[in-house]
């Protein structure tokens, strides 16, 4: 009798007690560090049990063989977690023999070899590449999305970050993509100390020198530098300004006091935009001015005042509107109340001087 | 019977306690960030500048904080913020508030608010750092106000 394919039922096999495996969950060394259980029924509910689990048959009940499980534990659990009624099995014709059962099960384990992480990256790179997103191609491999995107990353290492990572002397893919981004002088430093001390890059020691890093490149930031914001942050922030409440402050003094002589050179070189004197408080009606006007961000954060009105090229204040009737010499006992009307107002007294 | 230790006090420092809407507290500490600085260490020094250069002389009006709980008026509602300063800088904000009848919350609250409006407000993600907006956005530079 030779080894044979058979589907069979589920229930029919029952797992080895002496299996050698004993934890079926994870898999710590795994590159992607998504071989769960889960992730393996995830990925037999999309492509189907592709290698026959290896099973032997033991003894009949009721004339119905029964079978166990020699390789292919994990695709058990996975397929029942998944509820599949049959599966693919390959029955083997070999004697009963613990010895000899438990080094076909030890080598079946031992002398598998996993993808590297760079050989998973550029498989997944080819699958997103044909059209499927990052979200359908985890659904299929049965890993999870961010563990997709964390792989794309890794097609980016350059220099020595991707020799090293190559060479397994990079802990993880998120070490190692961290690390990237770090200047290319202390990624060589790192991993020069790191392969000195014959150990491998940690994730601690990536973190750690980031850490440092960015500790030391906040002491040398000039204090007008700020930090990017999202537009989401950006508009939730002008929103949050807005409170009915109205200043006649001009702050040009007080960015000279706080941030010194050269604070609009560091405005020009984050905005592109000469900062000119005068151009903070310039321009104000009777001297009032508008707030920060003189800096772009500010001027939405003005211009959603709810008191404020907007017409071809200004923005005023009511209180600017109101004085600026009186210098024109037109009645304000009946300013319109709405900004549009205001505003309609305004420039029908401007088009009769 | 055990003995309980008692808690860490830091004797130097004296707890300020204000709000701010979410928005704000999430520049502010990216802000704190950026410049290796806890809330802690930032309030201390917005509240060290306010008090020495005092906007609210100049035009700049009072602001009441709403409570925590407050929905209204901001995106995300009203943060607490609790930290403890150095109680040199502790001690000249009760003197203020004494002072002027007005609550520590409100003058630490104002003086977040012109820190982060009139001082270093973040700046508009339209405008690239070359200075040109993105197509179809149209950022003035303030040179157009009245």
């Amino acid at each position: 009798m030779s080894d044979q394919f058979l589907t069979l039922p589920l229930t029919l096999l029952s797992p080895d007690p002496h299996q050698p495996r004993r934890e079926l969950e994870n898999d710590s060394a795994s590159v992607t560090e998504a071989h769960t259980l889960q992730g393996l029924a995830n990925s037999i509910r999309e492509v189907g049990i592709l290698q026959p689990i290896r099973v032997r048959a033991v003894d009949s009940v009721n004339g119905e063989t029964r079978y166990t499980i020699v390789s292919g534990q994990r695709r058990y659990e996975a397929a029942r977690m998944v509820g599949l009624k049959d599966v693919p099995c390959l029955v083997i014709d070999e004697p009963s023999d613990a010895s000899h059962t438990l080094v076909s099960q030890v080598t079946e384990n031992l002398q598998r070899k996993a993808m590297t992480a760079s050989e998973l990256a550029l498989a997944v790179q080819s699958l997103v590449q044909s059209g499927a997103t990052q979200e359908a191609v985890a659904h299929k491999l049965g890993i999870q999305a961010s563990q997709v995107s964390l792989l794309l990353n890794l097609l980016v290492l350059s220099g020595p970050v991707k020799v090293a990572f190559e060479r397994g002397r990079i802990e993880s893919p998120r070490a190692a993509y961290d690390l990237n981004k770090l200047p290319p002088q202390l990624q060589e430093q790192l991993i020069g100390e790191a392969e000195h001390k014959g150990r491998i890059v940690t994730q601690r020691d990536v973190r750690e020198v980031k850490q440092l890093y960015t500790h030391k490149l906040s002491q040398v930031r000039h204090r007008y530098e700020v930090p990017a914001v999202s537009k989401d942050e950006y508009s939730a922030f002008t929103a949050c300004l807005v409170d009915g409440v109205q200043d006649q402050y001009d702050p040009t003094e007080d960015r000279f006091a706080v941030f010194g002589e050269d604070w609009p050179q560091w405005e020009s070189r984050q905005t592109g935009v000469m900062w000119e004197a005068g151009r903070v408080s310039g321009g104000g009606v009777d001297g009032a001015t508008s707030g920060a006007s003189g800096q772009p961000g500010l001027h939405d954060a003005n211009t959603v005042d709810a008191l404020r009105v907007r017409v071809p090229g200004f923005t005023l204040t009511r209180d600017q509107v109101l004085r600026l009737y009186q210098r024109l010499g037109a009645s304000s006992d009946s300013l319109p109340e709405t900004a549009a009307a205001l505003g309609k107002d305004l420039a029908r007294v401007l088009s009769q001087i | 019977m055990s003995k309980v230790s008692p808690p860490v006090v830091d004797a130097t420092k004296s707890l300020v306690q204000t709000r701010v809407p979410q928005a704000m507290r999430v520049y502010l500490k990216a802000y704190g960030k950026h410049h290796g600085l806890k809330m802690e260490g930032l309030l201390a020094e917005v509240l060290l500048h306010f008090m020495t250069l005092r906007p609210d002389m100049r035009g700049l009006s009072w602001r009441t904080p709403q409570s925590h709980r407050t929905e209204a008026g901001a995106v995300g509602g009203w943060a607490q913020i609790n930290v403890l300063i150095a109680d040199d800088v502790a001690g000249k904000l009760a003197g203020l508030s004494m002072q002027l009848g007005i609550s520590r919350a409100t003058i630490a609250y104002t003086a977040l608010y012109w820190f982060a409006r009139y001082m270093r407000p973040p700046l508009n993600p339209s405008v690239t750092s070359t200075g040109i907006p993105s197509a179809g956005v149209t950022v003035t530079t303030g040179a157009s106000h009245v």
